[in-house]
């Protein structure tokens, strides 16, 4: 059992870290087993190594993290936070654009992509992430202009 | 099988439909055989039955619920969507000892029970709710000012 704003807590570090950069940083928040599934429906990422390529990608293209307001569940294991996220469109778009997702911009190179999504968190008694479900489809990704 | 689109709509279609306090209405949103925890944590349960008296508890305690930004997933069969639900905030009510609010303030003049939380529901090919899961614990729940929960936004809209 994790109490409440603990969980709460390392889900607003986890956005903090990536903002940051710290890849090592965000790593550290996970355990050895963790399974990534972003977005829900995909085949997940599990454990570190392969989480440091995905989480990398997404630093690399500068990603930012705007946190909403998380919440508790009262099983002592879970945290839903609901998170706006913004990275360069590219390359990451031009595989979304090629599947049918987005609408290539005029300018990838001034454009960037946004993801409102929310994500389900379990948190073990080791204090660490174990799992992470990230919900988003298609009508919640679209493409910005940089600022 | 529901797009995504209605998936996001079934979600906000609960919160209209108990802030119309319509049951019927709402009960139309779910399959027969529905499961739903609420919050998650205390239990799952299943049927009409069940959350007829669950939907029916809220309405009698005059809840309100402001809706966030619901979002999907790639198989159009999830959506979750933030929630502020609104209570009328009653000193000494048993309801504020069972939300874990033993030090709530004592003069109730434009004061609300708020009660954030995030729905998780699950649609079938019969394009109804079979799965829903509230996810809020005893920290989501705060004594606030009217006033100040309807202009806060907390989804970052």
């Amino acid at each position: 059992m994790v109490d409440e704003s603990t969980r709460k807590e390392l889900a607003l570090e986890y956005c903090r870290r990536m903002n940051a950069g710290d890849l090592d940083g965000v790593l550290r928040l996970f355990g050895a087993d963790i399974r990534y599934e972003d977005p829900v429906g995909s085949p997940p990422v599990v454990g570190h190594a392969a989480l440091r390529t995905h989480l990398a990608a997404a630093i690399a293209a500068r990603v930012s993290e705007a946190p909403g307001t998380p919440v508790a569940a009262r099983d002592g294991c879970q945290v839903a936070i609901p998170v706006v996220a913004t990275l360069d469109y590219l390359p990451l778009g031009a595989t979304l654009a090629a599947a049918g997702l987005v609408t290539p911009p005029a300018d990838p190179g001034a454009a960037r992509l946004r993801f409102s999504l929310l994500s389900l968190i379990s948190v073990g008694p080791d204090r660490l992430l174990h799992e992470i479900r990230v919900f988003w489809g298609r009508t919640d990704l679209s493409v910005v202009p940089a600022p | 099988m529901p797009d995504e689109t209605a998936v996001k709509k079934l979600a906000l279609e609960h919160c209209w439909r108990i802030n119309d306090r319509d049951i019927a209405g709402l009960l139309e949103l779910y399959a027969p055989s529905v499961q739903f925890e609420d919050p998650v944590g205390s239990g799952p349960r299943r049927g009409h039955a069940e959350l007829r008296a669950h939907a029916a508890q809220a309405i009698a305690a005059g809840v309100r619920e402001i809706p966030g930004t619901a979002v999907g997933t790639m198989d159009a069969r999830q959506a979750a969507l933030p929630v502020t639900g609104l209570l009328p905030y009653v000193p000494g009510s048993p309801l504020l000892a069972a939300l874990g609010l033993s030090d709530a303030p004592a003069d109730p003049a434009g004061k609300v029970l708020a009660v954030d939380y995030v729905m998780v529901i699950a649609v079938g090919d019969s394009g109804l709710i079979e799965q829903m899961r509230s996810y809020w614990g005893t920290s989501d729940v705060r004594v606030a000012d009217r006033s100040s929960v309807l202009r806060e936004d907390r989804h970052g809209r």
